[in-house]
């Protein structure tokens, strides 16, 4: 798992181009540096908004092929674990897709990765949070200021509705638990 | 001057059209005529003006119709021909002017001369020709073609004659004008009749009939009074030219020092621009490495941002699980199946499937990696402890950058508008050249202004000591043509002829002053009523005129509807001034009187708004005593509305083709 080329396909491919994309000339500004960037972290935004989403085939009218974004597979293996420890949280947690605590537990650590319908639901949430990632920091900003502005509303929702209450010596508290 | 009719034919696109003119019976003394644009309004117009004196201002001098023209054949005459009927002083007047065309046999279509006729109806109703050669005195009597202009004119002329009037140009012209509309034209040639300096003035006449026999110096002195006013005359004339000269290069000089004013205001203008731009580029850098600083915080802590809330979930629910001290220290799965394929324990124990050592052996593998929980759980929350301690407050971060940008923003705004203003004062180009070039006819126009102011210093000293000469022959030539009976009568006429001159010089000046300022109140009043106050205007001795407005000192530049005002103003209030003359009741006033004027009028209300359009349309019939209109369509039915009552006579264009235009 993890271990090989991850591609995006259509309408996602096309919004992870937009998301790595300069959207200001001047400095260069990206949201987001790489591809494997969005890749690691759209799962966590898919979970968390809740959504999935089907694979698209948007295609390319110039060249009738559909619109295709790859992260490399040495770039995938490098960022191997992190992937790893994202796929476990939301396996861990998503009780829609399995609601039996043990049952998740095993997709996260015991068995990761041995159903591949486990990597599926993993992928859908990527695309969903492809999606969520694009309608938050890039539809209907046009010039750079737009950007920045999009992106403060999106960090500051984001603050608001997850990560307020998180405290960060609790973390370390059930970390030291055994 | 009252116009009757006009009748056109073979002129340019009219074939055979003719129009009788509202003339003020019931009160109605408007005709209106409406045409598009292109129909032959300007032609129609410009037809009163070739009949009256023999030139247009079309650039194609061919009056003959088009159609006309293709239709004929070589040999052929055919004839252009426009006659005016009018009222003037107590007498018709039928006024046909004819121009005769021929083709020749290659085609080519020739002009003769245009031909002039003047038929005057008197009360009597007599009908007799005026002779030939005096056919055009006839009409410079009935309207002089320098003055015609405030009769017949059209938007161009207007504007033109707007802009002459603000920059204070055509003011002879003006002056001409008022003085002749305004009677006092028959003054002034009784001044000129009596005016020594002239050889031919009554004064002049008396001095070359003293008798010299009786004294030969008489005619030495005489001669040299002819003389010295002969040099008068030449340096009085100098002297006007210089003044023209001097008053055109101030003119200039204010104009083009106005010009500089701009430029050299313009190049510090640049300047500031230029530092403006520079300002704005830094600011926009600065603002952009601000967006930078904001995707780097941001790219720098993505994983523990997205990840940490999900992260104390989960930890909380693995720690509701005990996963320790099951696990076997440094062993592998892979090392259990090893075993269980050689069937040996490590102690020596045979493993056989089925069993008790090989079950316990095998139930070991659930405790070890990869499937052993605790070893995986304890990486876990390494790597969550990690993220935990990465956290970033990037919300906050993400803040603090953004005020830094609000303020560079509200920087960029001033600059910004900064710029638009200084831009907005621009008007482009290379300013430095223009400033060179401009400098260059200033200094043109001073050389000339030094240079005139010292010849026209020379030239009236010149004069005085002319007059003192001449004053001198004068005084001893009194002397001697005492000592001779005729000669002391002349002296006696001469005298009495001095005396009236002077009179004469005395009341015109006086009325000459007189009408200046009733013509400025007129038109204030005028100019009131149809820009609704605001503005006013003077008119100096030399007849510059200056328009203020109220509420500012100095001079007001005036915007092309304001001039236009200005002009109609002018004109309608020398015409009102000229009737209001000849109805009044005063002996002095009614010798100041003229002949009423029609006002003809090509596309006149195209510059103004329909308020001003209303205003105009109501001053007018009330102020001339005819008024003949050439409009557009749509000007033509607000121009109805508002003068509906008042319009006796009103005409259409219908445009048959590019050569024929017909009146409905």
């Amino acid at each position: 798992m993890f271990d090989k080329q991850y591609r995006f396909k259509g309408r996602h491919a096309l919004r992870v181009d937009q998301l790595t994309s300069a959207f200001d000339a001047e400095s260069k500004a990206q949201l987001f540096g790489r591809n494997i960037d969005v890749y690691t972290n759209a799962p966590l935004i898919g979970f968390l908004y809740g959504r999935t989403a089907e694979p698209d085939d948007t295609k390319n009218p110039e060249t009738n092929q559909v619109y295709n974004q790859s992260v490399m597979g040495d770039r995938v293996i490098y960022s191997q674990e992190e992937l790893m420890f994202n796929f476990r949280l939301i396996m861990l947690l998503d009780k829609q897709y399995e609601p039996d605590e043990d049952k998740r537990i095993d997709k996260a650590f015991r068995y990761m990765g041995d159903d591949p319908k486990d990597e599926e639901r993993f992928d859908s949430y990527v695309r969903g949070g492809v999606d969520v990632l694009y309608e938050k920091l890039i539809e209907g900003a046009s010039d750079p200021g737009d950007y920045i502005n999009k992106l403060y509303e999106f960090v500051e929702e984001f603050q608001d509705r997850f990560n307020s209450e998180v405290s960060s010596d609790d973390i370390m508290q059930l970390c030291i638990k055994k | 001057m009252l116009l009757q009719s006009i009748k056109l034919e073979n002129f340019r696109q009219f074939r055979n059209e003719s129009i009788d003119f509202a003339d003020g019976n019931n009160g109605k003394n408007v005709t209106i005529i409406i045409g598009e644009n292109g129909t032959g309004k300007t032609t129609f117009a410009q037809a009163f003006f070739w009949c009256l004196y023999g030139e247009t201002e079309f650039s194609d001098k061919n009056m003959l119709n088009k159609i006309v023209a293709t239709e004929m054949r070589p040999g052929q005459e055919c004839k252009v021909q426009v006659t005016l009927k009018l009222h003037h002083g107590e007498v018709d007047y039928t006024l046909i002017r004819e121009q005769i065309y021929r083709k020749d046999t290659s085609n080519r279509i020739k002009a003769d001369n245009t031909t002039f006729d003047i038929a005057v109806k008197d009360a009597s109703g007599n009908t007799n020709y005026v002779k030939k050669f005096q056919c055009e005195s006839e009409v410079k009597g009935i309207l002089p073609k320098e003055l015609s202009r405030y009769f017949f004119f059209d938007g161009e002329r207007i504007e033109k004659m707007s802009k002459d009037i603000s920059t204070g140009k055509k003011a002879t012209d003006f002056a001409k004008a008022v003085k002749g509309l305004l009677g006092l034209n028959a003054m002034y040639s009784a001044i000129q009749h009596f005016d020594p300096i002239k050889k031919s003035s009554v004064i002049s006449s008396y001095e070359s009939s003293y008798n010299a026999q009786s004294n030969t110096k008489i005619k030495e002195y005489t001669d040299t009074i002819e003389r010295c006013k002969t040099e008068i005359a030449a340096i009085d004339a100098r002297i006007e030219e210089l003044d023209n000269e001097i008053e055109a290069a101030r003119a200039r000089k204010a104009e083009k020092s106005e010009e500089i004013k701009q430029y050299a205001e313009g190049e510090e203008l640049q300047e500031k621009k230029e530092k403006l731009l520079s300002k704005i580029r830094a600011a926009e850098k600065s603002k952009s490495n601000v967006y930078k600083l904001i995707s780097k915080d941001f790219n720098g802590s993505l994983s523990s941002f997205f990840s940490i809330s999900l992260i104390q979930r989960a930890l909380e629910l693995l720690s509701e699980k005990d996963f320790a001290g099951k696990d076997i220290p440094y062993m592998h799965a892979k090392t259990i199946e090893y075993l269980l394929k050689q069937k040996v324990c490590l102690c020596g124990t045979h493993l056989d499937e089925g069993t008790i050592p090989y079950t316990k052996v095998k139930e070991l593998i659930d405790f070890l990696p990869p499937q052993s929980i605790s070893t995986t759980i304890g990486d876990f929350k390494k790597e969550s402890k990690r993220r935990a301690n990465d956290r970033q407050d990037i919300y906050g971060q993400v803040s603090d950058h953004l005020a830094v940008i609000s303020q560079q923003e509200d920087d960029l705004t001033d600059l910004r508008d900064e710029l638009a203003i200084v831009e907005g004062k621009l008007s482009g180009g290379d300013v430095r050249a223009k400033v060179r070039a401009i400098n260059n006819e200033i200094q043109i126009c001073d050389q000339t202004i030094r240079k005139d102011n010292a010849e026209r210093d020379r030239k009236i000293a010149e004069k005085g000591k002319k007059e003192s000469e001449m004053e001198r022959a004068d005084t001893e030539r009194r002397n001697l043509t005492l000592l001779d009976d005729n000669n002391k009568k002349i002296e006696i006429y001469k005298a009495y002829a001095e005396r009236i001159y002077k009179e004469l010089q005395e009341v015109y000046m006086t009325s000459e002053a007189e009408i200046r300022y009733r013509l400025q109140t007129t038109i204030n009043d005028i100019f009131k009523q149809i820009y609704e106050g605001g503005l006013y205007l003077t008119i100096d001795e030399k007849y510059h005129i200056s328009v203020y407005a109220t509420d500012y000192d100095g001079d007001v530049e005036t915007s092309t509807a304001q001039s236009i005002s200005v002009i109609f103003a002018f004109i309608t209030g020398i015409i009102k001034m000229a009737r209001d003359n000849r109805i009044a009741t005063d002996e002095d006033v009614q010798l100041l009187s003229s002949e009423p004027y029609p006002l003809v009028m090509d596309a006149p209300l195209s510059a103004f708004d329909k308020r001003r359009i209303k205003t105009v349309c109501e001053a007018l019939p009330e102020t001339a005593e005819q008024v003949i209109i050439f409009i557009k369509d749509t000007d033509g039915e607000l121009a109805e509305d508002y003068m509906g009552d008042r319009i006796g006579s009103r005409h259409h264009f219908d445009k048959k083709n590019e050569f024929e235009t017909v009146l409905v």
